[in-house]
């Protein structure tokens, strides 16, 4: 009797600690960041380079992976920085991200051209989010310079 | 070896099955013999229920031409509780001061006239008996009680994970200050040195190393000024 007792009570537990276990998966998976913004984000900023301000419109896509698309004008000159965003931290409110895979295009041209001095391997070192009014996104973005680049970024579409 | 048997008369007391004839109890499919002194002493229980069996008629039915004392007596009971299986005194029940009685009636379920063949018919339906038995933790393992017990923790459980009550807790980083979004976890008085006007258009306010950072949104773009600390 005793061991049968036991054996309920064993039961029990597996079943009350397998079920606390699932509930937190989905809990997890529900707050995916990756789920939670998956779509397309598009945002405009700017940023100052030697007295110069140069325009950014950002695009994020959010889907499996996160891959940012900026591109960067002056005047009628223009480049574009294309990285993949990496979560490293995330609050719920704000996430920290990293940058991997970055490719910067027409930076050279864009140099000669504007007399601007950017270094060669694009300004972008890593990049904060917080979620603010409605949903939206407030995503900075950290340049080598100790600067940074901010923008105000709208849900376009889902995935 | 002697083939263990139950002849009648068999007595019913609680799940023994018990032959004063043979002196064999039957308890959960096994036979055993109990001894002599033991199998009088239950047949006497068995003979006086419900009544109390008082220690001097233990010793006049047990100890007819002898005599026997009360430590004598006790080991006698012991022994008997032990060969039942009785540790926990269920069966064979001590009133202080008057003796022993059994706690459970005794059913006789087959006499002296029973033929050899009811007998038969009797052990088969007790092999099958036992086998129920048997099989009876197993339906009260999956009882409905026990299988409702067991949903409802599971959904409290399954509900308390998916709140979010075992992840891990994080600090408020971004709030709002008036109607402005304040992008850190500001210290006392910080926020009262800041531009951050009620009424003004929204501001959304970070904090560097050695600046903050004060945004507005403007025809769809950002345009943010600093302020050094």
């Amino acid at each position: 009797m005793q061991n049968y007792r036991f054996l309920r009570l064993s039961i029990l537990c597996i079943i009350a600690f397998l079920s606390a276990w699932a509930g937190h998966a989905s809990y997890q998976y529900m707050n995916n960041p990756l789920l939670q913004y998956s779509g397309v984000w598009e945002g405009k900023g700017s940023f100052n380079v030697e007295g110069k301000e140069i325009n950014s419109s950002a695009t994020m896509l959010i889907g499996n992976d996160i891959r940012l698309s900026l591109n960067n004008s002056y005047q009628n000159d223009n480049f574009t920085v294309d990285a993949t965003l990496v979560v490293k931290r995330h609050e719920h409110e704000n996430s920290h991200l990293d940058l991997e895979n970055k490719q910067v295009n027409g930076l050279e041209a864009f140099i000669e051209k504007t007399g601007i001095n950017i270094p060669l391997n694009g300004t972008l070192v890593n990049a904060n989010a917080w979620q603010v009014d409605d949903g939206n996104l407030f995503f900075d973005a950290q340049l080598s310079n100790g600067t940074s680049t901010s923008y105000y970024l709208r849900r376009k579409s889902n995935r | 070896m002697t083939l263990l048997s139950l002849e009648p008369p068999i007595y019913q007391i609680g799940d023994i099955y018990y032959s004063p004839t043979s002196g064999v109890i039957e308890y959960q499919g096994e036979s055993t013999r109990l001894r002599a002194r033991e199998a009088n002493l239950l047949h006497a229980l068995v003979l006086s229920f419900p009544d109390v069996l008082s220690r001097t008629e233990i010793e006049e039915t047990l100890w007819k031409d002898s005599y026997a004392t009360n430590a004598t007596i006790n080991q006698t009971v012991k022994a008997l509780r032990f060969s039942l299986q009785d540790d926990q005194r269920t069966l064979i029940r001590t009133i202080p001061k008057q003796g022993y009685v059994l706690a459970v009636r005794p059913k006789i379920i087959a006499s002296d006239e029973t033929t050899n063949e009811q007998v038969a018919a009797f052990d088969s339906q007790l092999t099958q008996d036992e086998h129920v038995a048997a099989k009876t933790p197993q339906r009260q393992l999956l009882s409905s009680s026990f299988l409702a017990t067991a949903f409802l923790l599971g959904t409290a459980a399954f509900a308390l994970g998916a709140s979010g009550q075992f992840a891990a807790k994080y600090a408020r980083l971004s709030h709002q200050y008036n109607q402005h979004w304040i992008l850190f976890t500001p210290e006392q008085g910080e926020l009262q040195k800041l531009p951050l006007q009620p009424g003004s258009p929204t501001k959304y306010v970070i904090k560097s190393d050695s600046y903050y950072k004060i945004c507005i949104r403007h025809q769809g773009e950002l345009q943010c000024k600093t302020i050094d600390f």
